[in-house]
């Protein structure tokens, strides 16, 4: 029960901490409000299921270090290029 | 070349740029100075210009200011002139980019195809103050709109509506989902590639419109790891719609022209071949650098050109003629750059005062040594009712010094077909009008009848 109160804590106090982060975007270009409301939801679906992981982790006694941390994998992220000669 | 000159950009808030006549000339506010400077000089940005994706920069740093000076590109076109392949390579260069800039510290600002140019069959990111550093800590990426109106969206309402890619020069920032959203049938919208793209944003604005300011809260993360890999993701998954939704392009394409060279029976194979070796010869004789073919079809003779050594323009009207000759280009690796244009109604200068694109004519505007005209004056005479004198005139103003022309007799087939009963009109018309045409602007050089009694014609400029 303590450690389920705790959970709901954290949770509450990461979305306020995610409301009181506010700033406005910087954008040069038009963002997009519609599409900019998909990115931050996107964004927050899987920034809350990070959140969880982790705390689902913990409740289960495994350590944050030993588990792996991201619910994504960088698959796309590109191999080093190799350097080509323009002609 | 006046317009040339005058060509310019200067929404960027980093800097501005104006065209000369071999290089084209950024000049950077104050402002942006120490951002761009350390891109210019970052490992990301030289490795990008040694494989050829980024325009290569000279730095002019004078107590004026900060120019950055780049080569020209050879032959600039726009979005509105490329074919779907053509548009989903820039955009896959852009989210290519995008993954390396985001490994490197630095993230697109901006992700327009206008940002690109090709060289030859390869897109080219000539805008290379898109680049900011990365905000480690936010994980939108604010250019997504951008990327999804300008690359995204022309794709997929292309093979929804059989909207040609054309279009694009309607709109400078693509197509907002909002607009979009209420030309679709509701089992479009509900379809797996406009439901992301489309529907749930045009939705979502309705909302957002009034909390746009709270969207922001929820993208802030101090992990960076998280926010690295989180916008990796999003690029992925753009890059999947985008593959997707030019793939299956093809369905909706018209196709009046795609089944050409198949029904094209008023050639033989000695007519063909008699007419690849004459050209052939020309060429050999004449060593062009640059060739324009007008109305290039299959770009069976912009490739024998592109194999004599010279860098060629092909327009061709027709659009799924034009990426069947792109996917062709693009195979063999040649200097062929091709454009969806129409001779007849050149693509118009756009933007603010008419001043941001260039006109189809400026850009061609006596740009080549030599231009080839094969089997389009009866197009034009017959379709498009211009007179040879016309004709003959755009060509003298598009050549430098030669044009190889193809005359169709009267009698020939094609002829008779785009006549269709105007024979009064232009059924009498012979090649002696069309030497007449050329009287004062072109000097004969040498004439070749083939076997189905088509004319060959070298003309030189005077």
């Amino acid at each position: 029960m303590r450690r389920f109160l705790f959970l709901l804590l954290t949770a509450v106090g990461f979305a306020a901490f995610l409301v009181a982060a506010e700033r406005p975007a910087l954008a040069y270009v038009d963002p997009g409000s519609g599409l900019l409301t998909l990115q931050a939801a996107a964004s927050v679906v899987a920034g809350f299921a990070f959140f969880l992981r982790r705390r689902f982790r913990a409740l289960f006694g495994r350590s944050p270090a030993q588990s792996p941390t991201m619910p994504f994998r960088a698959k796309s992220a590109p191999q080093e290029p190799q350097p080509r000669k323009v002609s | 070349m006046t317009s040339a000159s005058n060509a310019a950009t200067f929404r960027d808030p980093a800097g501005s740029l104006h065209l000369e006549a071999d290089r084209a000339v950024r000049v950077i506010h104050p402002a942006s100075r120490r951002n761009v400077l350390e891109f210019i000089r970052s490992p990301f940005y030289l490795r990008l210009v040694n494989r050829g994706d980024a325009v290569a920069t000279d730095v002019d740093d004078s107590p004026s200011g900060l120019r950055l000076l780049h080569p020209r590109i050879e032959f600039p076109s726009y979005p509105w002139e490329w074919t779907p392949s053509q548009l989903l390579a820039a955009a896959e260069l852009t989210l290519r980019l995008q993954h390396e800039a985001i490994n490197a510290g630095w993230s697109l600002k901006d992700a327009t195809p206008l940002n690109l140019l090709f060289d030859g069959p390869r897109p080219v990111l000539v805008d290379i103050l898109s680049f900011e550093p990365l905000d480690p800590t936010s994980t939108l990426w604010l250019a997504y709109a951008q990327y999804i109106r300008t690359f995204l969206i022309p794709l997929v309402l292309r093979r929804l509506l059989g909207w040609p890619i054309s279009h694009t020069i309607f709109s400078r920032d693509g197509q907002a989902p909002v607009d979009i959203y209420p030309l679709l049938t509701w089992g479009q919208r509900l379809s797996r590639d406009v439901f992301f793209p489309i529907t749930l944003p045009a939705l979502l604005d309705r909302f957002s419109r009034s909390n746009a300011r709270a969207a922001h809260a929820a993208t802030h993360n101090t992990n960076p790891e998280f926010v690295c890999n989180l916008l990796h993701q999003r690029l992925d998954a753009l890059a999947r719609r985008t593959r997707r939704a030019a793939a299956r392009a093809s369905a909706r394409m018209p196709q009046a022209w795609a089944a050409y060279p198949d029904t094209a029976g008023h050639y033989s194979s000695v007519d063909l071949e008699q007419k690849r070796e004459w050209l052939r010869q020309t060429l050999v004789e004449l060593r062009p650098d640059r060739v324009l073919d007008v109305g290039a079809n299959t770009g069976d003779y912009s490739l024998i050109a592109a194999a004599s050594g010279a860098s060629v323009v092909a327009l061709e009207r027709d659009p799924l003629t034009a990426e069947r000759l792109y996917r062709r280009t693009l195979q063999l690796n040649l200097p062929i750059q091709i454009l969806r244009a129409d001779i007849a109604r050149p693509t118009p200068a756009t933007g603010w005062e008419n001043t941001e694109t260039e006109s189809l004519l400026d850009r061609l505007d006596a740009r080549f040594d030599l231009v080839l005209l094969l089997a389009v004056v009866h197009h034009l005479l017959l379709i498009e009712q211009v007179p040879l004198t016309r004709i003959l005139q755009l060509c003298h103003r598009l050549t430098r010094s030669h044009l190889v022309l193809e005359w169709v007799p009267t009698s020939d087939p094609m002829y008779q077909q785009l006549l269709r009963g105007r024979d009064e009109l232009y059924g009498l018309i012979n090649e002696e009008d069309l030497l007449q045409a050329a009287h004062g602007l072109f000097r004969p050089l040498r004439r070749a009848q083939l076997p189905n009694g088509r004319v060959l014609l070298l003309l030189q400029r005077i």
